[in-house]
């Protein structure tokens, strides 16, 4: 009884500190039940890394060729033309991760029931665009001769930063069940920022193509340009990570409220705005003679006017980032009484991202206490669905390796599917 | 594996780290999930990209845009320095090319001038005058004339008998300090006696000879009375005598008639003394020591010619003098070589030099050169009456040594000097009559460079021959042949004029006096027109190229200036062919053609075109319809190419008073295949050529300055985004 008792919390703890060693995410599968196997172990290291990608409209073709910086020919836009809607958007985010977790009863007096710290490189880009900034910039303006290209309200962000992270985790033991909570503290090093808001903007093209206008409300905030790269320090910010977890012994049935990057960044004052609201009218490049074309051309350059009134607007000033913080709500249930086939499920969303609710939902098979596997869906987020497959293996001596793909479908129906995310993580018990 | 999974710098990595992770797990799970594992292998296998080209095209975007705007006005059709623009608006061709260049190094040239070894001989020797002084007293005198009771009654007064004539001592006199021996050319001897007797002396003879040779008697002398108390000279000459510088002086004889009777007061130590003098001496050779004297002293003139030139002046921009001298004399020779007429600010050209002694009868020699820039040399002479001449004082000069030196006036300084790389930058006097044939020879015509083809019939050509005398002389130009010559269609007309039997006289620069600006230009012209010539049937042959043949005359009249000539080699006389031709003509097909580089391929970006269709949206401002073609040529110079389909543009219709007041819009098409773009991306350079043909057919329009094209390039293209 008594080792029951004390075997309880210390499940608890581990399944919470599995928790906190997953990449942040949307949604991460855990291979708990491998977890079980060192639960008398006090200390784990993990590396993990993890890619999602997810749109409403842009294919997995088009973003993996996209990302892969392969050529994407007119069909693979043509899936997305016909995908494209009012409100378009998309979603990338990429981490990679090391965490080190440590059971302890105390810490500087504080009652805590473990530790663990992170170190971490993020990566996220979100945007809200329209059709006719997809068709502009991937088949051009011609697509709208004697027309108005509508770019009105498209939003784009992509940040990349660096964190350290300490947390601390006290599981409460109640009857039959207990509660767990963890908050966790991140240092941010800022690595670079874009954010790109546009107001009421338009590009118009003469139908004899003698004139492009553009009509432009645009602010911009970006970091530092003269430093990039992983050295790169243009901003520094704080951010937290919550949790609350409820436990019921008897059912296994697992509740858990997750709050995660709760938090900014302050780029310094290298950093640069740009707000413009103009109107810029081209007629082509001016030329001394056209008869001498290389004398000319070689002279070629923006008109002044078009530079003088970009650069105008342009300030240097220190700026603020809002963390796209997420908020998620899972729920675990074993639907066999031998509990070999856990049930997950949830709803998650982010803030400030772009992002559109989803849930989610998986049934995973012990096929023996070494191993698991999965299958997921979801729906909504930056994509519409997600069929996803998960695995786990111990190897044995205290080695867990976690793999799993949130979009499979995008593997079967590349140019069909909207979403794509892989994850895997190898952790270590000793 | 950890730090490059975890700080990979882009996304390939990361994702070709993954893989390999993921590898490794998967080789150990093989065996036992081979279907889950094979599947997502698949997935990251796709997922992960190999490093991929930069450069590598991404997507292509249909881009429609206005991409080059110009304006082609005529400057840019033809070039800008021929365009002319008329008070009225109206616009000229004009063309000028040097037909010929006088300058002054051509009319006139000073040739080296050398004069002879000449010898200077000595103009005289010098030597000091001598004086040689002794005394005879009256006490040595009463001995001779054994009267020894004057010694007794020495400061008695006592009356003094007559003596009988006495001979005087015999001197020796010697000067070996002055000079050891010398032949006199000129010379004189003064001989001088004192009388401080009491008592008057009678018949006094004197002799002076070299002392071992009585014979050789130098100088004599001979007084009848010398008063108590007073002296008496006589001068003998030594011209052609050789004195020695031991000599010997004899009072031959002395006759004392006493004191008549009177008392006179006995003193013995009166005397009677003799000075000898030797003045005026003019040796023609001596063995002495010299004192500093000049021995040279000569003027020299050095005539040179200069073709038909005479001149009075000149300033050399460069050129030497040289001297070589050389010195026969024992005793060192300081000489001076001066230019009284080369002033170098207002000082006369000097030079000072050393000539060493001659040693064993070998004459010691010294090379000098000056350089003579800048002097303002007076070629007068030094009598300021003739023309062409140098002239130069030489003037040779020994200095007191201390040393015995025989010197004769046969000894010498010799002499060579000339005048070398005379060229002046400013000449006056008469600059001669000359006579210079410009050409036959051709010169380009470079105003109808682009125009290869077609037919041109202009209106009222002016072609003149305008001269720019920058020298003071007067001139004339006589027109043998002017012709005007295409070579490529073999097109060729002859000008015929009837002006003053093609001839005209050019008008001579005068000097302003100013040294910034010193010449004031004169200037002269033949005007040809349509009036007195067929200057229009050269123009309308097209011509590349003027044959021309003349003759240049250089004061055709002679010394009508009387010297007053000048030239300065900063001034000329150019000649040049001028030629003015309205735009207003007649064009057929006219054909302007140019070769421009062409280096598409170099501009950033470009090579992403990828194809398309290109319109050149043509403002015709002129009243003339246009066939424009652009042809591409490779690196190699072969045309791999050409770029329009369409590519006629209309001409803009002529309004009231024959003025265009519209532009005609036309719009040409360039299409654009991937194979054309390749071209056009390869090309190195183009060919342009536009034919023009003037509308209304049958009238000459008339083009002015503000007729413009108006050119849009507007592309519809597909552009590879990289």
């Amino acid at each position: 009884m008594f080792v029951k008792r004390a075997l309880l919390p210390t499940l608890f703890l581990l399944f919470a500190l599995g928790a906190v060693g997953q990449p942040n995410g949307l949604f991460a599968w855990e291979p708990v039940g491998l977890e079980n196997n060192y639960d008398t172990m006090k200390s784990s290291f993990s590396i993990n890394g993890r890619l999602n990608f997810g749109s409403n409209c842009l294919t997995a073709q088009f973003a993996n060729y996209f990302i892969g910086k392969m050529f994407i020919d007119s069909t693979m836009k043509q899936d997305v033309q016909s995908s494209l809607v009012g409100k378009n958007r998309y979603g990338y985010d990429l981490d990679e991760g090391i965490t080190y977790s440590h059971k302890i009863k105390s810490l500087l007096g504080l009652p805590v029931s473990g530790y663990y710290l992170a170190l971490r490189n993020r990566t996220h880009a979100d945007a809200f665009f329209t059709g006719d900034a997809f068709n502009l910039v991937f088949n051009g303006n011609s697509m709208f001769a004697g027309k108005t290209a509508t770019l009105d309200n498209i939003n784009v962000h992509s940040m990349q930063y660096q964190q350290l992270q300490f947390g601390l985790v006290k599981v409460y033991p109640a009857y039959k069940s207990s509660y767990t909570v963890g908050f966790g503290l991140s240092l941010l090093k800022g690595q670079d920022d874009l954010q790109i808001t546009t107001g009421k903007t338009g590009l118009f093209t003469q139908n004899t193509g003698d004139t492009i206008t553009l009509d432009l409300s645009m602010r911009m905030n970006q970091s530092d340009i003269a430093k990039t790269g992983y050295s790169a320090f243009n901003g520094w910010g704080l951010s937290t990570d919550i949790f609350v977890e409820y436990y019921d012994t008897t059912s296994e049935v697992r509740i858990r409220l997750d709050v995660k990057d709760l938090g900014f960044i302050m780029w310094n004052n290298h950093s640069i705005q740009n707000n413009i609201d103009t109107s810029f009218n081209f007629t082509g490049f001016n030329v001394a003679n056209l008869l001498y074309p290389s004398d000319s051309l070689s002279n070629l350059s923006l008109d002044s006017s078009f530079v003088k009134t970009y650069n105008a607007h342009q300030t240097k000033k220190t700026y603020n980032t809002i963390l796209p913080a997420s908020v998620n709500l899972s729920y675990r249930m074993f639907i066999s009484d031998n509990h070999q086939y856990p049930l997950d499920a949830g709803i998650n969303y982010r803030f400030a991202a772009n992002y559109n609710f989803m849930v989610y939902a998986g049934i995973s098979d012990f096929i023996n206490k070494k191993t698991i596997i999965g299958g997921t869906f979801t729906y909504g987020g930056y994509s519409k669905y997600g069929l996803g497959i998960n695995f786990g293996k111990d190897f044995g001596k205290g080695c867990i390796l976690a793999i799993q793909t949130q979009n499979i479908e995008s593997l079967l129906f590349p140019n069909g599917a909207t979403g794509e995310g892989a994850m895997i993580t190898f952790k270590k018990f000793f | 594996m950890l730090p490059f999974f975890l700080f990979v710098e882009d996304e390939e990595s990361f994702y070709l780290w993954n893989f390999i992770i993921f590898a490794i797990a998967l080789n150990k799970l093989l065996m036992k999930i081979k279907t889950i594992l094979v599947l997502f292998a698949a997935c990251i296998v796709l997922w992960t990209a190999c490093k991929r080209d930069p450069n590598q095209e991404r997507w292509d975007t249909n881009i429609l845009a206005p991409l080059v705007n110009s304006t082609l006005t005529l400057e840019n059709l033809i070039g800008d320095s021929l365009v002319k623009t008329n008070a009225d608006s109206t616009v000229s061709l004009v063309y000028r090319n040097n037909l010929y260049n006088l300058t002054l190094d051509t009319l006139l040239h000073i040739p080296d001038t050398t004069l002879p070894v000449n010898s200077y001989g000595l103009s005289g020797l010098s030597i000091a005058n001598q004086n040689v002084v002794y005394a005879l007293s009256l006490g040595q005198i009463d001995s001779s004339a054994n009267h020894p009771e004057i010694n007794a009654l020495n400061g008695w007064p006592v009356i003094i008998p007559p003596f009988a004539p006495v001979a005087g001592p015999t001197n020796i006199i010697n000067v070996d300090t002055l000079f050891q021996t010398m032949h006199l050319i000129q010379g004189q001897m003064i001989i001088t006696i004192r009388n401080e007797l009491p008592i008057t002396i009678d018949s006094v003879r004197f002799t002076l000879f070299n002392q071992g040779n009585m014979t050789d008697t130098i100088a004599t002398g001979y007084f009848d009375s010398i008063p108590s108390n007073s002296q008496q000279s006589r001068i003998s000459n030594l011209a052609g005598k050789t004195v020695n510088s031991h000599l010997v002086a004899v009072l031959d004889s002395i006759h004392i008639p006493g004191s008549y009777g009177h008392t006179v007061t006995i003193d013995t130590s009166k005397k009677i003394t003799t000075t000898l003098s030797i003045v005026n001496i003019i040796p023609d050779s001596a063995t002495a020591f010299f004192p500093a004297q000049d021995l040279i002293k000569q003027t020299n003139i050095i005539p040179f010619k200069a073709k038909d030139a005479q001149l009075t002046k000149i300033i050399a921009k460069e050129g030497m003098v040289n001297i070589d001298a050389y010195n026969t004399l024992p005793d060192t020779l300081y000489f001076q070589y001066i230019l009284p007429g080369a002033r170098l600010n207002n000082v006369i050209f000097k030079a000072l030099e050393k000539l060493p002694p001659a040693v064993n009868n070998v004459a010691s020699h010294v090379h000098r050169s000056y350089n003579l820039a800048g002097y303002t040399i007076d070629l007068k002479g030094p009598n300021e009456d003739t023309v062409n001449t140098f002239y130069f004082n030489l003037l040779g000069s020994i200095q007191a040594t201390g040393q015995l030196q025989t010197l004769t006036t046969r000894d010498s300084i010799r002499l060579q000097t000339s005048f070398t790389g005379l060229v002046p930058t400013y000449a006056k006097g008469y600059l001669g009559r000359d006579t210079i044939e410009v050409g036959p020879a051709s010169i380009p015509v470079t105003v109808f460079n682009r125009i290869t083809g077609g037919m041109l019939n202009v209106h009222d050509v002016k072609m003149s021959i305008s001269v720019q005398n920058g020298i003071g002389a007067d001139g004339r130009v006589i027109i043998n042949n002017i012709q005007a010559v295409n070579t490529r269609t073999g097109n060729s007309a002859t000008l015929t004029t009837h002006v003053n039997a093609n001839a005209f006289d050019i008008a001579r620069a005068t000097e302003t006096g100013n040294q910034s600006n010193p010449v004031n230009i004169g200037y002269s012209s033949l005007m040809l027109d349509r009036t007195n010539s067929n200057d229009t049937a050269l123009v309308n042959v097209i011509p590349n190229l003027f044959n021309y043949d003349l003759k240049l005359f250089i004061d055709p009249n002679g010394n009508t200036s009387n010297f007053n000539d000048f030239m300065y080699s900063t001034s000329t006389l150019n000649a040049t062919l001028d030629l003015e031709v309205p735009l207003i003509f007649m064009s057929n097909q006219l054909e302007l053609s140019d070769t421009a580089t062409f280096a598409l391929g170099t501009a950033a970006n470009a090579d992403r075109i990828k194809q398309g269709t290109f319109y050149l949206n043509v403002d015709n401002g002129f009243p003339l319809d246009g066939v424009i073609q652009m042809y591409l040529l490779n690196p190699y110079g072969y045309v791999i190419d050409s770029l329009f389909s369409t590519n006629n543009f209309t001409a803009a219709p002529l309004g009231i008073n024959g003025i265009v007041r519209q532009q005609q819009f036309s719009k040409l098409t360039i299409p654009v295949s991937e194979a054309k773009m390749k071209n056009v991306l390869t090309a190195t350079k183009a060919i342009i050529k536009v034919r023009f043909t003037s509308k209304p057919s049958n009238q000459k329009v008339r083009i002015y300055s503000d007729y413009k094209i108006a050119l849009k390039l507007v592309g519809d293209f597909t552009y590879k985004v990289q």
